[in-house]
C-alpha cells in the first residue's frame, strides 16, 4: 500500500512516515497542502493521512479537491480539531475515517488496515489464493502451514496479486504502489522482484502469468 | 534605570470589621439608656421643683393660720388660742411641723421651739411668705416660713415662723423620680429583646443571600435572584453579579486559552512519541544500530519548539499575576534601550539592523506605571517577531506625549491587510495557514500585558504604507 502523509509538524510528518514505513507500505510525505495536490497529481496512493491545520492549502479543501477529481485514495483525517463540527465535515467532505491527536499509533494502522479491507470489499485481513494466504496486518504469507519469508516490497507485490487473484495487475500499478520518492521504482525492477517471488512460490500451487503489455496475474493451478 | 514602589492600600477600620449585628444592636440599646437617663434626671429636677413649691405653699398656709391667732388691743399684739390650738394648726402626718410666733421685739408669744427669723436686712412687707432654709441642732435641715404681720403701722409687728424637715420633700421627689425610672427600666427588658429579635430578623436576609451564594457549585457562576432581596441590599447583590459576570468571562477566557495550549501541545507531542516509538523498534531490530540522525534532529528540533511554546506560556499566564505584584514607577526609554541593546548580537546574525530608541532632553519624560520585567518581555518578542518575519531595517523608539508613551517597534518589511492584523492578536495564530515557526502567543502576551498596566497595544501598517508597527502605548506616571 502506498501512503501519502500530509502534515506541517515536522516531527511528526517523519514519525508517520517511520511508522507507516514499518508496517511495510511505501509512504511519501509533504508539508503543505499545495504539495499534497501536486503529489496526486502525479503518483497513485492508495491512502492519505490528512492533517487539517496545513500552510497554503488547508485539509478540507485538499479533500474537497481530491473527491472533485475522483481520486479515490482512502483518506484518514488526524487533527487536533476534534469537535463534532469539525469530525462532521471531514466525513461529509469524503473522508473515510477520522482521527485527534493525541492518538494511538497502532490504533491509526489499525483503521488504515481496516479501510483497506473495506475497500478491496473485505472484512477479512486473510487474502487466500489456493494453499496461500498473506495476513495483510502481519504481512505474513504461508502456504499452508510453511511460513514464506518476504521483504517488505516482496509483501507489497503478493499483497498486490493476492487482493484479486486471476486479474490483470497493470504494471504502472505495481511500479507506483511499490515506490516512494526516496526510492523509485522502475520497470525492471517489477521484473526482479516478480522472479523473486516466482522462486518462493514455486510449488505453493499458484502461478503469476505475465500479460504482455499489461500487466501480471496471480493463477491457482 | 529608575523605579520607585508604589505604597499598598491601609488596612480597613474595625468598625467596618465589626458584627452588623453588633453595629445596629449597640446604637439602639445605647439610645435607650441614654434617653432614661436623661428622662429620669429630668424627672428629678422637675419633681424636686414642684414638690418644694407644693410644700411651701402648704408651709405658708399653715403660717397664715396661726397668724389669724393674732390680734392687737392698743397696738399690741396678742395669740389668742390656746397651745393645742396651735399645734394642731401645724399638725403633719408625714413629720412633725415647728413654729414660733413672736414681737419684733422678741417676745415671744407662742411655740415649740426657737427658729430664728430670716436673715434680711430690710423687713418684707406685711403678710408676705419669706421661706428660707435653716440648719437645726443635730444637723437637721429645715425649710422655713417668715410671715410678718402688722394690720398698721401704728400696730406692734409680729413674726410667725414655721418649719418642717425637709426629708420628707427629698422623699416624695425620690419616690416620683423612681415612679418614672423603674417603668422606663422595666421596659428595657421588653425593648432588648425586641431589639435583638427584630434585628436578627431583619437580617436573615443577609442569611439567605448567603445560602444562595452557598447553593452555587464551583463552577455555577450564574447570577443571584435580586428579586427576594430587601432593596439596601439589592445594589450589593447587583455588584456581587458584575463581578460573578466579570469572573465568568475570565474563567471562559481561561479555559479557552488552556484548550488552545493543548491543542497546540498535542501535534509537536504526537510528533515525539512517534519518534520515540521508531528509535526503540529499530533499538530492538537491532540493538547494534546506529541512532538515526534525522530522528535525533526532529526530537531536537520539536523539543526546543515546545520548550519555547512553554516559556510563552508561561509569561503569558504570568502577564496578569506580575502586573499586580509587580507595580512600579519606571522609565520606560530605559527598559526599551536594555532590551534593544540584547537583540543587537541576533540582528546582526540575521543581517538586520537593529535601531535602538534615542533618548535625548527633547524625548520628554517616559515614566510610566507597572512593571519593567514584563514590558521588557513584549518589546523583546516584539523585536523577536520583526527579526524573524519583518523587513532588513528594524526599530524601536519610545516617544512621550503629553499623557502617554509610546514604545513602537517598526520594521519594513511587507504591510499587512488589517483582516491579518487583527488576527495576528489572537492567541496561537501562526500565519495565515501556520506556516511561522513561533507558537503564536507573542503577540497576545504583548496585549495582555499591556492592558493590565492600562495601556493599549495596537498593529498598524509601518510609516509610508510599508512594514509593520507595533505600537505600546502607556498611560504616563502619575508619580514622576
Amino acid at each position: 500500500m502506498r501512503v501519502l502523509v500530509v502534515e506541517d509538524d515536522p516531527a511528526l510528518r517523519l514519525g508517520l512516515s517511520r511508522m507507516l514505513q514499518a508496517e511495510g507500505w511505501q509512504v511519501d510525505a509533504v508539508t503543505d497542502g499545495e504539495f499534497a495536490l501536486t503529489a496526486t497529481a502525479t503518483e497513485h496512493y492508495d491512502a492519505a493521512v490528512l492533517d487539517l491545520g496545513l500552510p497554503r492549502r488547508g485539509g478540507f479543501e485538499v479533500l474537497r479537491n481530491w473527491r472533485t477529481q475522483g481520486k479515490d485514495l482512502a483518506v484518514v483525517i488526524l487533527t487536533a480539531s476534534d469537535g463534532l463540527q469539525s469530525r462532521l465535515r471531514g466525513l461529509n467532505d469524503g473522508a473515510d475515517d477520522y482521527l485527534a491527536k493525541p492518538f494511538e499509533p497502532e490504533e491509526l494502522v489499525a483503521r488504515l488496515r481496516a479501510i483497506a479491507r473495506r475497500r478491496r470489499g473485505s472484512s477479512s485481513n486473510l487474502l487466500v489464493a489456493g494453499a496461500l494466504s498473506f495476513n495483510t496486518d502481519t504481512r505474513e504469507l504461508r502456504n499452508g502451514d510453511e511460513r514464506l519469508p518476504l521483504s517488505p516490497r516482496e509483501a507489497a507485490l503478493v499483497e498486490l496479486l493476492m487482493a484479486s487473484p486471476s486479474t490483470a495487475v497493470p504494471k504502472s500499478r505495481i511500479i507506483s504502489t511499490m515506490s516512494s520518492w526516496e526510492s523509485n521504482f522502475s520497470a525492471n525492477a517489477v521484473e526482479i522482484y516478480v522472479l523473486k517471488l516466482r522462486r518462493k512460490l514455486a510449488g505453493a500451487g499458484v502461478n503469476i502469468v505475465t500479460l504482455r503489455g499489461v500487466g501480471y496475474a496471480l493463477e491457482v493451478r | 534605570m529608575s523605579t520607585t514602589a508604589k505604597s499598598g492600600a491601609s488596612p480597613s477600620p474595625r468598625w467596618l470589621r465589626a458584627s452588623l449585628w453588633r453595629q445596629l444592636l449597640m446604637p439602639l440599646v445605647g439610645l435607650w439608656v441614654a434617653s432614661a437617663i436623661v428622662a429620669t434626671g429630668a424627672a428629678y429636677q422637675f419633681a424636686g421643683r414642684t414638690t418644694d413649691q407644693s410644700f411651701d405653699r402648704l408651709l405658708a398656709d399653715d403660717a397664715r393660720a396661726l397668724a389669724a391667732q393674732l390680734r392687737w388691743e392698743n397696738g399690741e399684739v396678742q395669740f389668742v388660742a390656746s397651745r393645742e390650738t396651735a399645734d394642731s394648726l401645724v399638725f403633719d402626718s408625714l413629720s412633725r411641723s415647728h413654729y414660733t410666733v413672736r414681737t419684733a421685739a422678741g417676745r415671744k408669744l407662742v411655740g415649740d421651739l426657737v427658729l430664728p427669723l430670716p436673715s434680711s436686712e430690710t423687713p418684707p412687707p406685711p403678710d408676705t411668705p419669706l421661706f428660707f432654709n435653716h440648719a437645726a441642732e443635730g444637723g437637721l435641715m429645715l425649710r422655713a416660713v417668715a410671715l410678718r404681720m402688722q394690720p398698721t403701722s401704728g400696730d406692734e409687728s409680729a413674726w410667725v415662723v414655721v418649719a418642717e424637715s425637709k426629708a420628707k420633700r427629698q422623699q416624695v421627689t425620690n419616690e416620683i423620680a423612681l415612679a418614672i425610672f423603674l417603668p422606663a427600666g422595666l421596659a428595657g427588658f421588653v425593648i432588648i429583646p425586641l431589639l435583638y429579635y427584630g434585628i436578627r430578623h431583619g437580617l436573615a436576609t443577609t442569611r439567605h443571600i448567603s445560602a444562595l451564594v452557598v447553593q452555587h457549585g464551583e463552577n455555577d457562576l450564574s447570577p443571584l435572584s435580586v428579586e427576594e432581596v430587601p432593596e439596601e441590599l439589592r445594589e450589593l447583590v447587583q455588584h456581587t453579579n458584575a463581578l460573578l459576570q466579570r469572573l465568568k468571562a475570565s474563567i471562559d477566557e481561561q479555559r479557552r486559552f488552556v484548550a488552545d495550549a493543548a491543542h497546540q501541545l498535542q501535534t509537536p507531542m504526537a510528533g515525539i512519541r512517534l519518534l520515540v516509538d521508531d528509535m526503540r523498534r529499530i533499538q530492538r531490530a537491532d540493538p547494534l544500530q546506529p541512532m538515526d540522525i534525522e530522528v535525533l534532529a526532529q526530537l531536537d528540533e520539536v523539543a526546543t519548539r515546545g520548550a519555547r511554546m512553554v516559556r510563552q506560556l508561561l509569561a503569558y499566564a504570568r502577564a496578569e499575576e506580575e502586573t499586580q505584584v509587580e507595580n512600579q514607577v519606571f522609565d520606560a526609554t530605559s527598559v526599551a534601550l536594555q532590551v534593544t541593546q540584547r537583540w543587537q548580537g541576533p540582528a546582526t546574525a540575521a543581517g538586520k539592523t537593529l535601531a535602538a530608541p534615542r533618548q535625548t532632553p527633547s524625548s520628554g519624560d517616559c515614566s510610566v506605571d507597572g512593571s519593567p520585567t514584563l514590558l521588557g518581555e513584549v518589546i523583546s518578542n516584539l523585536i523577536d517577531n520583526a527579526l524573524r518575519y519583518g523587513g532588513p531595517h528594524v526599530a524601536v523608539d519610545v516617544v512621550a506625549q503629553k499623557s502617554s508613551v509610546h514604545i513602537r517597534v517598526i520594521d519594513d518589511g511587507p504591510a499587512l491587510d488589517a483582516p491579518t492584523r487583527a488576527q495576528m492578536l489572537l492567541p496561537f495564530w501562526r500565519g495565515e495557514h501556520g506556516q511561522s515557526e513561533g507558537s503564536g502567543l507573542g503577540l497576545s502576551i504583548a496585549q495582555r500585558v499591556v492592558e493590565r498596566m492600562s495601556g493599549k497595544f495596537d498593529v498598524r501598517v509601518g510609516p509610508g504604507g510599508t512594514g509593520t508597527c507595533c505600537d505600546i502605548n502607556l498611560p504616563r506616571s502619575a508619580f514622576r
